[in-house]
């Protein structure tokens, strides 16, 4: 799993947006707008951790249960592959 | 200049010139002396080039150079060099061997082809090498500042900045791909010739006080808008990086682009559309 070169974390303000560049610009039309959790699970992507390691920092930093952080990972990921964002 | 062999076969004629554009001086070795070339006049200075770009009518070939991928044109990689081919209707119009020099292979109408590519290195150099932002719209100086009216093709930014230039003391900056420069943490619009069809722009520089991103509307409605709905507006007017290698400077400008007084504005085509505008800029301080 790797996020895909062609996008950039970008902050405004209070709120954190993910933008397509290059070609990317091209097949995706909007961006993409991450809340803390978005910002926290998409840093770690991007240092090549793997779901489990996402899993622990939001049991960590959130203090929810396990199965729900998990559940919560899978959708993000899914999300993010959908969009092109996550090459598998 | 004009070259000439003895028996009279004209070899290639090729027009030199060497201008300076946002700071930059650019030699140009043009086969056109049509649109563009005159455009590049108004610019023109007598010193040194940092860039220069070459133009030759060559045969273009694809053989033996490795596709990289294809945006709105196909790059290649030749032994470490960036090659870009222009294509239009699916057949092969221009060819860019990035470097510097930039040569460039033009085919067919070397005016528009030439305007074409020479206007991508302008881009390149600026996001390789200088805090610069291009941004898509009409943009007028007025009492020394620059105001910039930006909007998807057709919806009458052009026809609005020229409500200004004939009717106020202002005058065009650059009428389609704006150049926004940071020089000691100050945003400036410069002129530049790469202006779309009207080629209407002016040898000038001025401090950028307001975006203002037009829509037609049968009433005049003017509402300033806040970053994220800034942001929103601005990523369909400017340019993009290619790639994250180059999306630093991007970011850093495009963020000091939002501290800049951004507006929505619905208008007419009416003098009243300016009027409106006009008021509300001059409000701020």
């Amino acid at each position: 799993m790797k996020i895909n070169r062609n996008f950039v974390l970008k902050k405004i303000g209070d709120e954190s947006v993910v933008v397509p560049l290059g070609s990317e610009a091209i097949n995706l039309g909007g961006i993409l707008t991450l809340n803390e959790t978005g910002v926290l699970l998409y840093e770690l992507l991007k240092e090549n951790k793997d779901i489990l390691e996402l899993v622990d920092a939001l049991v960590e930093s959130y203090n929810v249960k396990r199965e729900n952080a998990m559940e919560d990972v899978l959708e993000f990921i899914e999300k993010l592959k959908g969009l092109g964002i996550l090459d598998v | 200049m004009e070259d000439y062999f003895d028996n009279d076969i004209i070899v290639l004629v090729i027009y030199v010139i060497v201008s300076k554009i946002a700071n930059v001086n650019i030699g140009f070795e043009l086969l056109s002396r049509e649109g563009f070339y005159n455009n590049i006049l108004k610019y023109e200075v007598n010193e040194e080039p940092e860039l220069i770009i070459k133009s030759n009518n060559e045969k273009i070939t694809i053989e033996g150079i490795l596709f990289l991928e294809n945006t709105f044109y196909d790059l290649y990689n030749a032994n470490g060099k960036i090659i870009q081919i222009q294509k239009r209707d699916g057949k092969i119009v221009g060819k860019i061997a990035y470097g510097n020099p930039c040569i460039i292979s033009v085919m067919n109408d070397y005016n528009l082809n030439e305007y074409l590519l020479t206007q991508y290195i302008f881009q390149w150099y600026f996001d390789s090498n200088k805090k610069a932002l291009f941004i898509h719209g009409s943009s007028v100086m007025y009492n020394n500042m620059g105001y910039l009216f930006s909007a998807k093709s057709g919806t009458g930014k052009s026809t609005h900045a020229k409500i200004w230039t004939d009717n106020t003391e202002a005058i065009s900056i650059n009428d389609d791909k704006n150049i926004v420069i940071e020089e000691d943490n100050i945003l400036y619009l410069y002129g530049n010739p790469w202006s779309g069809k009207s080629l209407l722009d002016n040898n000038v520089k001025a401090p950028l006080k307001a975006v203002i991103y037009i829509f037609q509307n049968d009433t005049n409605i003017v509402k300033r808008l806040d970053k994220k709905n800034s942001f929103i507006k601005m990523l369909q007017q400017v340019i993009r990086p290619n790639n994250v290698e180059e999306a630093k400077n991007w970011d850093e400008m495009t963020t000091k682009l939002l501290d800049i007084p951004t507006f929505e504005f619905g208008c007419n085509m009416d003098i009243s559309a300016m009027e409106t505008i006009k008021k509300e800029l001059e409000e701020l301080k």
